[in-house]
């Protein structure tokens, strides 16, 4: 990095501290610091709400997806907006009524308080390890290209955004998500201007478009047909994303502390519900756009000479290795395709600036790449049996690109983007494990008498605990390929069973405590068994562990009273 | 789904007359992305 890129990070950084530390300045008690006094306006929840769910993996990791596996990710956020309307129903008027700090409060008014503890403690148990993963993933991108120590980078990444969080809290972390997204943004428009202006003379945007397209990168919509039916193990299609990516932002937004925490410091019930209806309209073209410039980026390097592997850390050991003379080989012949793609690609805008690309030069163009990534999919063998760790290069593309081609001060930009972007994500994290362990757990087990300075104070401490427990993680976090796959695998794990308890509780008005809670444990652990022995796409996790609670409470509900109608 | 209609004094929507619309708004944009997404996709295979 150039002096003035340090100074551009540097600036940007102090920039969001000191702003965030400015801000939370009136905050003094629990109502403040986990719920910013109730006082925000909607464009703010809707601002805290996205800055919480976009973290830096998104930035970093979905134009990487969408280079190697095309557009077709944005179906996963195609459930979010029914969630949104169906969350404004049911669950955002219900917890504004009972005047709550953390979600699972209404599950003991509702259940018992065993229910609301594992509930709880399945939140936090989720959300700290995700957190953790979240102060790693752009914490070994970084080090790794910029030669930074990762233990260090991990410090860096996850300590400095506590000194806002725990001093301000909710409204710190509200505050800072709002500028942070206005850098973001300008940082990723930026990075997209860039791409296309980089592209070679008479080579335009839709050009662009066309090249990506007919490889296969904008295919937006997919069905999830195979030739045998449909595939359950296919990820991200049409129907996967609608049904399992509803399960999950209904159980991400309605029962993860973290997005409730976010809007429950709205003003009132109505800013509340447009914030997040804002949400819905917005979420999917953003993530759209994001994906595109993975797209754009992958035609730049059709006309450009690629890496064949984009973590330079990684090649850099396997030259160091025996094995220094097969990426000798297979560099060779990646960069004589890579020659032939540029030629090809030439060739393809000409005639359809023509009137249309004829079919030998797309199927070849086709075939060339199909070779390039039957090298790099070698390459990555080689990777794992001799490096080890990290196979995947899909989290350092877009940041590959950013270091290698962008102009001096847009560099630092990008990597204060990074920071910005992860800092949003983990401050609300932090703040909702430290709330929920305060109300949750604390004031029910440890304290249940604590006076409001001292509930205040308590709460700090939790936030700076937590905030040392995920770095702690992030520096055991390695080989987990797609970081953004990493995350919501494990999101996916517990939000299913969660969002199962949280259903039973709001439409099955006869279940009782005990049978939701011994069907909460028999549905984790069968999603869990599930996980591990079958090939299941894991959005599908949700659908079933939401289903699955719900049936096996209301067995167990109606075997209970079977039996009891049998003793009388 | 009562509270569709409970409209109390902190829950006026804004802009429109009732919720019922906003959700209504919220479903038919997500339907219109996804008929532009399948022709876009369509238009560049």
């Amino acid at each position: 990095m150039s002096f003035i890129d340090w100074i551009v990070l540097a600036v940007t950084l102090l920039i969001i501290i000191g702003y965030g530390l400015y801000k939370s300045r009136t905050t003094k008690n629990l109502d403040g610091y986990f719920l910013s006094n109730r006082s925000m306006p909607w464009y703010l929840i809707l601002l805290s709400i996205m800055g919480t769910q976009a973290s830096a993996i998104t930035f970093l990791s979905a134009p990487g997806q969408a280079y190697t596996d095309g557009m077709r990710f944005v179906q996963y956020y195609f459930g979010l907006p029914l969630a949104m309307v169906v969350l404004c129903i049911t669950f955002v008027p219900v917890f504004h009524r009972l005047k709550i700090y953390t979600a699972y409060e209404y599950l003991e008014e509702r259940f018992d308080l065993k229910t609301r503890t594992l509930t709880s403690f399945l939140f936090l148990l989720q959300r700290g390890l995700s957190t953790g993963i979240s102060i790693y993933a752009p914490s070994i991108i970084l080090s790794s290209l910029l030669g930074w120590n990762i233990y260090w980078t991990n410090i860096f990444m996850g300590g400095l955004l506590i000194i806002y969080t725990v001093t301000g809290g909710a409204k710190a972390v509200a505050y800072t998500q709002q500028l942070q997204l206005i850098i973001i943004f300008a940082g990723m428009f930026l990075a997209a201007y860039m791409v296309v202006h980089l592209l070679p003379e008479g080579v335009g945007f839709v050009d662009a478009l066309k090249v990506s397209g007919k490889l296969g990168k904008l295919n937006v919509i997919t069905s999830g047909n195979g030739e045998k039916g449909f595939n359950w193990s296919d990820r991200y299609n049409i129907w996967s994303g609608l049904i399992g990516g509803f399960f999950l932002a209904l159980s991400y937004f309605g029962t993860d502390q973290s997005q409730v925490g976010r809007y429950l410091t709205a003003k009132n019930v109505a800013e509340s519900k447009t914030g997040l209806l804002m949400n819905g309209i917005v979420k999917v073209p953003m993530q759209f756009l994001i994906l595109l410039i993975g797209a754009l980026i992958f035609t730049f390097y059709q006309f450009n000479q690629a890496p064949i592997f984009f973590n330079q850390a990684q090649v850099n050991k396997l030259a160091a290795s025996p094995k220094k003379d097969t990426l000798k080989a297979m560099e060779q012949q990646y960069n004589l395709l890579s020659a032939k793609k540029k030629e090809l690609s030439t060739t393809f805008v000409k005639e359809e600036k023509n009137g249309g690309a004829s079919v030998s030069t797309v199927e070849e163009l086709r075939n060339v790449n199909a070779e390039s990534e039957k090298i790099r999919t070698g390459l990555k063998d080689v990777l794992k049996k001799e490096v080890g760790g990290d196979a995947s290069d899909t989290n350092y593309i877009f940041i590959r690109f950013v270091v290698d081609y962008l102009p001096k001060g847009l560099v630092g930009l990008l990597i204060a983007v990074i920071f910005l972007a992860s800092w949003g994500s983990i401050a609300a994290a932090l703040n909702s494990l430290a709330s929920s362990t305060v109300v949750d757990i604390h004031k029910k087990f440890i304290n249940t008498s604590c006076t409001e300075m001292k509930d205040y104070s308590i709460s700090r401490y939790y936030s700076l605990a937590w905030g040392i427990f995920c770095i702690v993680i992030a520096q055991f976090a390695n080989n987990m390929g797609s970081l953004i796959e990493a995350v919501n695998v494990l999101g996916s794990l517990f939000y299913g069973v969660i969002l199962g308890i949280f259903l039973v509780a709001f439409y099955c008005k006869r279940v009782k405590g005990n049978a939701v809670f011994a069907s909460a444990l028999i549905v984790e652990l069968a999603i869990i068994l599930l996980f591990w022995k079958s090939n299941i796409g894991f959005l599908w996790l949700n659908l079933i562990g939401a289903l699955g609670v719900v049936a096996v409470a209301l067995i167990i509900h109606a075997t209970f009273n079977l039996l009891k109608l049998s003793k009388e | 789904m009562s509270n569709i209609k409970t409209n109390t004094d902190e829950d006026v929507a804004p802009a429109f007359k009732s919720w019922r619309t906003w959700y209504t708004l919220v479903i038919v944009i997500l339907a219109l992305l996804i008929v532009s997404f399948q022709l876009f996709t369509k238009y560049f295979s």
